[in-house]
């Protein structure tokens, strides 16, 4: 390959490729998060024991064990890698760039060298979150969240050093890279749309990444802020989340920094971002399920619109709930209502959307694909996390819930359940339209059973845990005696987390079983009605909605979105 | 790469890049309101805020803002003679005097930062001087970024290329000068 | 396939059920209470856990026998609708009444819980917090902090029963967590401020403390015990402590 080409394939313009080049790499990420977590089980279950085998050449320096300082670095590192390197990047990186275009008929990105920036501002961003492995005192021990002072004060924990602000560096990049991506998705689906692509017409997994893009460029701007004054807390010794008289590990600070600052204001900037970032996580999955619900069951979408004006309703809502992860911050009681009252209006499109999901597998006439058995696997985890999400909306019970294991439960089954369920079942689903080569169906299957069975022998013990007040982020909650009797319970977890890392090998070969099948056109397997399986060459002119299925004036059960694409015109007049 | 070869037809008349520029303000304000806000927050809330001392010259903030407002008056003169379809002589020369202005401005904020540090202040001072650093450092470099971007629309407008590049550049100046009034008024004033 | 997706479903509900029924047998729950408003939390949990459970086994149940409808073998069409304005209506209205309910049903609760907040009621005692110990600083005979008979302990927190305690919570470095389940409180410790919480324990006994906010690697092992005693054990226990402060030669620190 000549070196012109091979740098047109690292840095190409093109929206595809750098979506591919999203996947591969998010995925990658996702191997290494999950490894991270089968450590920290490892921990919960038998605390400071040797990992048979590998521990001896993981940990040589600290008796072949985890370290104390090693796992609050292993959680930090697994929060911050499956949030802002896997689910972010997988879900608007790789299905944006893959789907958005090709959904709403754009030959390409509005911005395609910006698109391309995104991608590469992310890789600097993962390299310098590695980095931190590397650095004296170890990677960031801060938790994902980074609260100050623990975060802002170099003295503050071990790894709070050079670690700690690489990692700070880290999620700078990566939100510039977020909002590079994100400016171009907007403007690609506002002004790039196809001749009669109304935004009525377009697919939800396109709504879903634009209200998720919007959230983005409103809300990330508060993140980038707030870590420019932590890292300048950092490097400078402003004090902007540093109160006065601390001494943290034998260092007075009103010594050496400015001090008097505010640790609740880092909390603020923080969750007024990531708040939101849970609906980015959450939002374009939505969108996916949405439609491939509706592909499968080739039935239309119950209620597009209500399911819209929901995403929009998430999306503008998802501005005013920040504060109901700080209820028991010393944040002020009114306030605290205040939160939780709009804590409770955001539960209500989520559970309409999840009511339109139910109605649209009504008298549908459901194909049991791998693809399908991911969405509806999302429905029902999905359901069990926003349900356990009202436990937490209710401030008296979030007294007691609050950073106990019962959050773990929570957005796990939403972020894990929800979130990467969706990411299979697009995968199964337009595997073919991307890569030219079709999944298994049969080990596809396989891996659904597995993994669904899995999921919930891992996360749903945990809501008892939390219960019994296990707390998060414990190295041994053995310590107490109340939770001796937890033991068996989190060796079950732990066996069911490494049974599941394990069967995503069937997921693995399942890959490289399509890898080693000759590339071929396979056209629309699904016969699906909108745009991005359109095989015709010209410019697409829609004349329906994304989710004509099973109309009973048409001659077969689905009517592409686009005039020119039919084998099978109908001659009545369509509506829109 | 795959087979679907869609034309794209932009169907709106909203035209991309102005768009794209928009919504980069969209987050420019956004982030200046996080800094914005976290600076209100501190002084009303702190007990150890401290106060701006006598070293800071009132007179060199205010040549400095109206270095900023010249930048904001030229770019957009450039601006109307686009319209207007004047030469492309005329329309480099107003932006070019924009980019000198804004590097007056950059000039004069360096003086100020020294003045500082000559008079014994750093960030670590207390938090009104930290606060001041890290606004107006940030506010520079957006400056900074404001001019390069005026260079390089200098360097089209020169050859009567791009007028759209110069047009944008425009909006940005503005928003950079209109942040830079809150500051002033925030820092310097009240 | 479809017969395993219809008892995938099933044997989810059964698991979660189970779960929930099983757990309080066997501690797999919220110890029990022993505070005045922790019988309030309980009651509501308990509410919402039912509304959940309802909606729970509705909602999966429904998924359940919909997919199972939707596979049989068949050669009529799905149904073509693009909605039913009515039925959303329906739906929103219904569940958002639900939510509000519930959202109007905790408000007492919350009040009462926060009640100490900004109310200026003398504190028993303060908390002070520090990577990875808990120290508590009593006044002392006469009632007054940072005069010469306050008196620290550390590790263990000693209240009367059946009286409104009110604690102050201090912390010297990072942000810490003050958890005692039984007491069902939780209240961030915050560095640079003076947080105030109250409790009324109606048993006497001994509880765990836990923090619960990351506060660096020793996070793990930062406990500490709440010993709730009756007042006469407790005025024994203070003017004990007083003593021993003073003949130990312990000024203020």
């Amino acid at each position: 390959m000549s070196e012109s080409a091979s740098k047109a394939r690292w840095f190409s313009t093109d929206h595809e490729h750098i979506g591919r080049q999203y996947l591969f790499t998010s995925l990658a990420m996702l191997v290494l998060g999950g490894m991270m977590a089968l450590a920290i089980r490892w921990q919960l279950a038998w605390p400071w024991t040797e990992m048979p085998l590998i521990g001896r050449v993981l940990f040589p320096k600290t008796g072949h064990v985890i370290s104390p300082d090693f796992y609050t670095v292993l959680f930090t590192m697994h929060g911050t890698i499956m949030i802002f390197f896997v689910i972010i990047p997988l879900l608007v990186g790789a299905f944006g760039n893959l789907l958005v275009p090709a959904m709403i008929g754009a030959r390409e990105m509005a911005f395609p060298r910006l698109n391309m920036w995104s991608y590469w501002t992310m890789i600097p961003a993962i390299a310098c979150l590695l980095a931190g492995f590397f650095v004296e005192g170890g990677g960031a021990a801060s938790g994902w969240t980074g609260y100050a002072p623990l975060a802002s004060v170099t003295s503050g924990a071990q790894g709070s050093g050079t670690g700690q602000t690489l990692w700070l560096v880290a999620l700078l990049m990566s939100g510039v890279s977020s909002l590079l991506g994100a400016i171009t998705y907007v403007t690609t689906i506002a002004t790039h749309r196809a001749r009669g692509m109304t935004l009525m017409r377009m697919p939800l997994t396109v709504w879903g990444v634009f209200t998720a893009s919007a959230l983005q460029v409103v809300a990330l701007p508060m993140l980038t802020a707030g870590g420019l004054l932590q890292l300048a807390d950092r490097l400078l010794l402003t004090g902007f989340f540093t109160p006065q008289n601390l001494v943290i590990n034998g260092v007075a600070l009103d010594a050496v920094a400015a001090t008097g600052g505010s640790p609740l204001l880092w909390q603020h900037l923080f969750w007024f971002y990531s708040h939101p970032a849970v609906y980015v996580m959450v939002l374009p999955a939505m969108g996916i399920v949405s439609d491939v619900l509706s592909v499968h069951g080739r039935k239309p979408v119950f209620g597009y619109k209500p399911m819209v004006w929901a995403l929009c309703a998430i999306c503008v809502l998802g501005f005013l709930v920040w504060g109901h992860h700080m209820f028991v911050s010393g944040m002020s009681p009114a306030a605290g209502t205040a939160f939780m009252l709009s804590t409770f209006v955001i539960a209500l499109p989520s559970s309409i959307k999840t009511f339109n999901w139910l109605a649209t597998l009504h008298r549908a006439r459901i194909q049991l694909t791998a693809s399908m058995l991911f969405a509806l696997g999302f429905v029902a985890l999905f359901i069990i996390g926003g349900l356990s999400g009202l436990w937490m909306a209710a401030t008296p019970v979030d007294v007691y819930i609050n950073n106990t294991y019962v959050v773990v439960a929570h957005f796990h089954f939403i972020v894990f359940g929800g979130s990467v369920f969706a990411v299979f079942a697009g995968l199964y689903h337009w595997y073919p339209r991307f890569f030219g080569r079709a999944l298994d169906e049969r080990l596809g299957k396989l891996h659904f059973v597995g993994t669904f069975v899995l999921t919930n022998c891992v996360f749903l013990m945990m809501h008892q845990l939390g219960l019994a007040g296990m707390l998060r982020r414990t190295a041994d909650p053995y310590v107490y005696g109340m939770f001796e009797h937890l033991r068996p319970v989190n060796v079950f977890i732990t066996w069911s987390a490494i049974a599941l890392a394990a069967w995503q090998l069937v997921f693995v070969v399942n890959l490289l079983k399509a890898r080693a099948t000759p590339r071929r056109e396979h056209g629309n397997p699904w016969r699906a009605c909108s745009l991005e399986w359109r095989t015709a060459a010209s410019a697409p002119i829609v004349e329906h909605g994304p989710y004509e299925y099973s109309r009973p004036d048409a001659n077969s059960d689905w009517l592409p979105q686009a005039r020119d694409d039919t084998p099978e015109r109908v001659s009545s007049r369509p509506q829109s | 790469m795959t087979a679907h070869g869609a034309v794209a037809v932009p169907r709106s008349r909203l035209d991309p890049a102005r768009l794209g520029v928009w919504l980069l303000l969209v987050t420019e304000a956004m982030f200046f309101a996080g800094l914005i806000a976290a600076y209100l927050v501190l002084r009303e809330g702190s007990s150890n805020f401290g106060a701006p001392a006598g070293h800071l010259s009132l007179r060199l903030a205010a040549v400095a803002t109206l270095m900023l407002a010249c930048c904001s008056l030229c770019i957009s003169r450039a601006d109307v003679a686009l319209t207007r379809k004047r030469g492309p002589r005329i329309v480099a020369s107003w932006v070019l005097r924009t980019v000198l202005f804004g590097g007056l401005f950059l000039c004069l904020l360096a003086v100020e930062w020294r003045e500082c540090f000559k008079a014994g202040v750093t960030p670590r001072t207390n938090l009104y001087w930290s606060s001041f650093f890290v606004l107006t450092g940030v506010h520079g470099l957006h400056v900074f970024g404001g001019v390069l971007w005026a260079a390089w629309a200098w360097a089209s407008a020169r050859r009567g290329l791009n007028p759209v590049r110069t047009q944008l550049a425009a909006l940005y100046w503005h928003f950079v000068d209109v942040v830079w009034l809150v500051l002033f008024t925030l820092l310097y004033l009240v | 396939m479809r017969t395993l997706i219809a008892l995938l479903f099933g044997a989810l509900i059964a698991a979660v059920l189970w779960s929930f029924v099983v757990a309080p047998g066997r501690g797999w729950w919220m110890p029990a209470s022993v505070s005045t408003y922790g019988g309030d939390i309980d009651k509501l949990f308990n509410t919402i856990t039912v509304v959940l459970a309802v909606a729970f086994v509705g909602t999966i149940g429904g998924l359940a026998w919909l997919v199972w409808r939707g596979t049989r073998t068949t050669t009529v069409r799905a149904l073509h609708t693009h909605g039913n304005a009515r039925l959303e209506g329906a739906w929103t209205f219904v569940t958002g009444g639900l939510l509000l309910t519930l959202a109007l049903m905790q408000l007492s609760v919350w009040r009462a819980i926060q009640a100490e907040r900004g109310s200026g009621g003398k504190p028993l005692v303060r908390v002070l917090a520090a990577q990875f110990d808990w120290r508590f600083r009593y006044p002392g005979v006469d009632g007054m902090f940072d005069t010469a008979d306050d008196f620290e302990t550390p590790y263990r927190l000693v209240v009367p029963v059946d009286e409104r305690v009110v604690i102050e919570l201090r912390s010297r470095d990072v942000i810490h967590g003050f958890f005692v389940p039984a007491l069902r409180l939780k209240q961030d410790v915050l560095p640079g401020s003076a947080l105030t919480a109250w409790f009324e324990a109606h048993t006497p006994g001994e509880y765990d403390l836990i923090c619960t906010q990351l506060c660096g690697s020793g996070h793990y092992r930062m406990a500490g015990k709440v010993q709730v005693v009756s007042r006469a054990d407790f005025d024994a226990w203070n003017e004990r402590m007083q003593r021993e402060w003073r003949t130990n030669g312990q000024e203020r620190p």
